[in-house]
């Protein structure tokens, strides 16, 4: 693959949607930090690590090795479709203001509200702290490693791109994160959210179809204009629901 | 959560459609992309509306 291919398909995407997810996770173990101190929520992200090491390593490979390519794209293809399509959804109710905005700061304080109110326990180590911050950080790791697979999908310099964008975004949350000690609310995370669905929903259509037995025309380039189409598509349902119901955000009835 | 799963439902009824399709024969080969996609995008519209008039419904 033409590394200038590689790096749009599969290094930004990958760049983006795992800083998404490693500002959700940061932001967990941030107020964990903050509020019962840094060894345990330090144990749990290591723990986490370790655990998420194991998965890749054992399932992944074996996904990779034993299942045929078509049946792989196909799967790959269905979940991406299910993954993305979610976000895309999300991101459009968001902005229609039919379900409130993710706020970083909000769901922090909120965080750091519940961990004070459940207390330090009087042992030698934080349970709570490590459980916590290890839930967040496999969580949210596991939806890396399926981002960077689905990236990678078409082949062994996509997959590598797309595993740069992933250990860059990394680098750049997590040293951002550190220098601040405060969630990272710069992020327009919605707007990330937005343009990632649309981008997971296109490149679940496009392996889908691949995985099918069908080629799209131009190969990957077709890629630029499924997303284009996933995006216009959006930003009319945003626009088309805004009139549908004015009131947006102010309405009540906001967990749907 | 109702709105999620029935869009789940959606995307994989779209995709057993699009698979049945790619079953007919060479005629419907440059289509096949182009179907799913249209089909997805009105299960997301779909979706998106009967979410925003049941929002509606719950405050009037």
């Amino acid at each position: 693959m033409d590394p200038t291919l590689a790096l749009v398909t599969a290094a930004l995407p990958s760049f983006a949607a795992s800083a998404v997810e490693f500002v959700e996770a940061m932001t967990i173990v941030l107020a964990v930090g903050v509020t019962r101190g840094w060894r345990a929520p330090l144990i749990g992200t290591l723990a986490a690590l370790l655990t998420l090491g194991v998965i890749i390593g054992t399932l992944g490979v074996a996904i990779v090795t034993v299942v045929p390519e078509a049946l792989l794209k196909a799967i790959v293809g269905v979940l991406l479709l299910l993954f993305g399509l979610r976000w895309l959804r999300k991101a459009i109710l968001r902005f229609a203001g039919i379900i409130a905005i993710h706020d970083e700061e909000l769901i922090y304080q909120r965080e750091l509200a519940e961990l004070r109110e459940q207390g330090l326990a009087r042992t030698d180590f934080d349970r709570i702290g490590a459980i916590v911050a290890y839930k967040a950080v496999l969580l949210e790791g596991t939806e890396v490693a399926f981002i960077v697979i689905a990236f990678g999908a078409a082949g062994t310099a996509a997959l590598n791109a797309a595993i740069v964008g992933a250990i860059a975004a990394a680098v750049v949350v997590v040293g951002i994160g550190l220098a601040l000690r405060q969630p990272l609310t710069m992020v327009p995370e919605n707007w990330l959210k937005f343009g990632v669905g649309a981008m997971l929903s296109s490149f679940g259509v496009f392996w889908f179809t691949e995985g099918l037995g069908f080629a799209w025309p131009g190969d990957a380039l077709s890629l630029l204009l499924i997303v284009g189409i996933f995006l216009l598509a959006s930003f009319a349902s945003v626009r088309l629901l805004r009139a549908l119901l004015p009131l947006g955000a102010k309405i009540e009835a906001r967990n749907v | 959560m109702v709105e999620d799963s029935q869009l789940a439902i959606g995307i994989v009824l779209a995709l057993a459609i699009t698979w049945a399709l790619s079953t007919l024969g060479a005629g419907v080969e440059p289509l096949i992309g182009w179907v799913l996609l249209a089909l997805l995008l009105a299960v997301l519209f779909v979706n998106l509306i009967v979410t925003a008039r049941r929002a509606k419904r719950r405050i009037t």
